[in-house]
C-alpha cells in the first residue's frame, strides 16, 4: 500500500480488516443505509409551517418527536442484522464480570 | 435571602445527598479506584447497560441543554430547535463509526480518541494535536457548565458583587472536584442516576403543570408567535434566510457530538460492544427532555409578567441563563421549585466531572505517557489524570470568572467549532489511511484558523447563536456569495475548509508513489 513512501503509516498494522470490530462493516452492507434515513428531519422546508397543530403544537415542533422513534427502529435494526453475523459481539474484558 | 429560603434548604439537602453518593461510588461495584487509571477514568471498563444509559445521557445532556438551550428558544424562537433535531439524527449517523472506534480502541486498549489517532497514523504528533484541541474545547464548555451553575445559585439570591459572589460557586464546585479525584468517573456515573430521577421528575410536572396554568400549548406558541416581530427574522418557524443555517448548524452539532472527549469516554466506559450498541439505540428516547427543555423557553414567554432575567451582580448584564431557573421560581411552589433547581444543579455538575476526567486523560494518555515519561506506571498515570482534572477545573473556574459570563454562549460555539475541527483525523482512520497525517495537520490548522476568524468576524456573537451570512464569506478576499443574505454555521463551513486542504495536501506530500503508479500504468499500456 503506502507504506514505502509515508514511513508514518501504521507499520504494525498494515490492513483494516484485522481491526475490523465485530460489526456490520462487510455483511448486510445495504442494511446499513437506512441509518441515514433519520437525516431526513433536516429537510425542513417540508414542515416549516404553523398547520396543522397537534395538541396546540405547530406542525414545526412535532414533526421532529416522530423521527424519534423512526430512528430508534433504525439502530435497532442495524444492531440486530450486525448481532446475528457477529459472534463476538459481546466480548467482555477478562474478570470483567458483575 | 429569606423568600428563597425553602428553596437553599432543599436545594441543599439534594447537594448534599448527591455529593455523599459521588463520595461513595469509589466503593461501588466493590472496588478501589486508586490504583490504576482504567479503574479511576474509565470505571474499570465494567458499566452495563443501565449505568451506561445514564452515564451517556447524563454527560450529553448539559448546561446548554437546561438553561441556554432554553434561554435561546426565548430570545431568538425556532432556530435554538436545531439542538433538539440533530440528537435525532445524530446516533444513528454515527452509530457504525462509533461502534467501531469503541472495538478498535478496546482491541489496542485505547481510552482516548487522540491515542487512537496516533495509533492509526504511528504519528504521536497527530495524537498530541487532536489531545490539545480536546483540551481546548472541554475548558470552555466546562466554564459553560459553571456559568449555568452560577445561575441557578443566582436565582436563589446568592448573586454577590465581585470575587466575594462567585462564593457559593466555588464551594459546589470544590465539593465536585474533590469527589471527582477521589472516584473517577464512577462518581459521575453514580450521580447520573440521581440526576436521571430529578429531571425527569421536573421536566414532566414542568409540561403537565405549565400548559395547565398558562392556557395550554397552543396558547404558549401563540403568545411566542406574537413577541417575535420581523423584520429580525425571528419567529417559531423557520424564515427564508436561516433554514440553511438550520441545517447546518444540527449538522455540526450531530457530527461534533460524539467528537467531544467527555462524550467517548463514558461510551468506552461500556462493558462490552453490546451494551455499547443498545445504548446508542435507545439514547434518542432521551432528546424529547431536551426537546421540552427547549420548549419552557417559550413557557417562559407566556407568563403573565414574563420572565425577566436576573441581573448578574458582578457585571451588571442580565445572565440569560437564569430564564429556566426563573420560570420555576416562579411557577412552581417553593419546596418543588427547590427540587427543580437541584435538578438544574446536579445536571450540569455530572456532565462537569466526566469533561475534567476526560481532559485529564487526554493530558495523562497523549502528553504525559507519550511525551513526558514513557514508562510511566499505573500507579503514576493516576495520580497525573487526578491532578490534571483539578488543573482543568480551576482553568474552567478562572475563565468564568476572568471573562464575561455572559460570553457563555460564545464560548460554547468556539468550543463547537474547534471539536468539529478533530473529525477528519479521527473519523477517517477508521475507515482508511489514504491521508497524509501531516495534510490532515494542515486541514486541521486551516479549519481552525479559518474558524475562529469568521466566528469573530460576527457581529454580537453572543446574543447570535454564530450565524454567518453567506454574503460576509470570504475566501482570501474572494467572496462567492456576494450580497447573500443567507446565513451558515461557520463551523461548518470550516470543517469543509479542512476537509479540502487535507485532500489536496495528501498527493503533494507523496509525490514519489503517485510518480511511480503513473510510471507504472505508463508501462503496462
Amino acid at each position: 500500500m503506502l507504506v514505502e513512501t509515508s514511513g508514518e503509516l501504521n507499520q504494525k498494522d498494515p490492513t483494516m480488516s484485522s481491526d475490523l470490530p465485530a460489526c456490520a462493516a462487510r455483511q448486510g452492507k445495504s442494511w446499513n443505509l437506512i441509518l441515514l434515513v433519520p437525516l431526513l428531519v433536516l429537510a425542513t422546508p417540508l414542515y416549516n409551517r404553523d398547520a396543522p397543530r397537534l395538541g396546540g403544537f405547530p406542525m414545526f415542533y412535532w414533526v421532529p418527536v416522530l423521527f424519534i422513534p423512526l430512528s430508534v427502529i433504525c439502530v435497532a435494526l442495524v444492531c440486530q442484522k450486525t448481532t446475528e453475523t457477529d459472534p463476538g459481539g459481546s466480548e467482555t474484558l477478562p474478570g470483567a464480570q458483575r | 435571602m429569606s423568600a428563597h429560603a425553602t428553596e437553599l434548604i432543599i436545594f441543599s439537602l439534594l447537594f448534599t445527598i448527591v455529593s455523599g453518593l459521588g463520595f461513595y461510588a469509589v466503593r461501588w461495584q466493590g472496588r478501589t479506584a486508586q490504583d490504576n487509571l482504567d479503574e479511576w477514568g474509565m470505571g474499570g471498563h465494567r458499566f452495563g447497560f443501565w449505568v451506561s444509559f445514564f452515564l451517556n445521557s447524563g454527560d450529553i445532556f448539559t448546561a446548554y441543554t437546561f438553561a441556554a438551550l432554553p434561554a435561546l428558544m426565548f430570545g431568538i424562537g425556532a432556530i435554538g430547535f436545531f439542538a433538539f433535531a440533530f440528537t435525532i439524527f445524530a446516533y444513528p449517523l454515527v452509530f457504525l463509526p462509533v461502534v467501531r472506534l469503541w472495538s478498535m480502541s478496546r482491541k489496542h486498549g485505547y481510552m482516548t480518541p487522540a491515542e487512537f489517532v496516533a495509533g492509526s497514523y504511528n504519528s504521536p504528533t497527530l495524537g498530541l494535536i487532536v489531545a490539545l484541541t480536546g483540551i481546548a474545547a472541554t475548558m470552555p464548555y466546562l466554564a459553560v457548565q459553571l456559568a449555568g451553575l452560577e445561575a441557578v445559585l443566582r436565582t436563589m439570591g446568592l448573586n454577590g458583587a465581585g470575587l466575594a459572589g462567585h462564593i457559593p460557586l466555588f464551594v459546589a464546585f470544590l465539593i465536585m472536584a474533590a469527589y471527582t479525584y477521589r472516584s473517577g468517573l464512577r462518581a459521575p456515573a453514580l450521580i447520573a442516576f440521581a440526576k436521571a430521577i430529578l429531571i425527569y421528575l421536573v421536566i414532566i410536572a414542568a409540561v403537565v403543570i405549565l400548559p395547565t396554568k398558562l392556557g395550554g400549548w397552543g396558547a404558549i406558541f401563540n403568545a411566542a408567535n406574537a413577541k417575535f416581530k420581523p423584520p429580525d427574522g425571528h419567529g417559531i418557524l423557520l424564515g427564508a434566510n436561516n433554514q440553511l443555517e438550520y441545517v447546518t448548524l444540527a449538522l455540526g452539532g450531530g457530527l461534533a457530538m460524539f467528537m467531544y472527549p467527555h462524550v467517548l469516554t463514558s461510551v468506552f466506559a461500556a462493558r462490552n460492544s453490546q451494551v455499547m450498541k443498545r445504548n446508542l439505540m435507545v439514547l434518542p428516547a432521551y432528546s424529547l427532555v431536551l426537546g421540552m427543555f427547549a420548549l419552557l423557553g417559550y413557557a417562559a414567554i407566556t407568563t403573565p409578567t414574563r420572565i425577566k432575567m436576573i441581573t448578574n451582580a458582578a457585571t451588571g448584564q442580565p445572565d440569560s441563563n437564569t430564564v429556566i431557573p426563573v420560570l420555576f421560581q416562579g411557577q412552581f411552589p417553593p419546596w418543588f421549585a427547590g427540587i427543580g433547581l437541584a435538578a438544574l444543579g446536579v445536571g450540569m455538575l455530572v456532565p462537569a466531572s466526566v469533561m475534567s476526567i476526560a481532559a485529564a486523560n487526554l493530558w495523562t494518555r497523549n502528553i504525559y505517557k507519550t511525551y513526558l515519561r514513557p514508562h510511566a506506571t499505573a500507579e503514576q498515570q493516576t495520580t497525573q489524570s487526578k491532578i490534571a482534572s483539578l488543573v482543568v477545573k480551576f482553568g474552567a473556574v478562572a475563565m468564568l470568572v476572568l471573562l464575561d459570563p455572559n460570553y457563555s454562549l460564545g464560548l460554547q460555539l468556539i468550543a463547537g467549532v474547534i471539536i468539529l475541527q478533530t473529525l477528519p483525523p479521527v473519523a477517517i482512520a477508521l475507515y482508511t489511511r489514504w491521508f497524509h497525517p501531516w495534510a490532515l495537520l494542515a486541514g486541521w490548522a486551516t479549519g481552525m484558523a479559518w474558524g475562529i476568524w469568521m466566528l469573530l468576524s460576527i457581529p454580537n456573537l453572543n446574543t447570535n447563536i454564530a450565524a454567518l451570512e453567506l454574503g460576509r464569506l470570504s475566501i482570501f478576499g474572494w467572496e462567492p456569495f456576494t450580497s447573500s443574505t443567507v446565513q451558515i454555521y461557520p463551523g461548518f463551513v470550516a470543517l469543509i475548509g479542512n476537509l479540502i486542504v487535507a485532500t489536496v495536501a495528501t498527493p503533494l506530500l507523496r509525490p514519489h508513489w503517485y510518480l511511480h503508479r503513473l510510471t507504472a500504468r505508463r508501462a503496462a499500456t
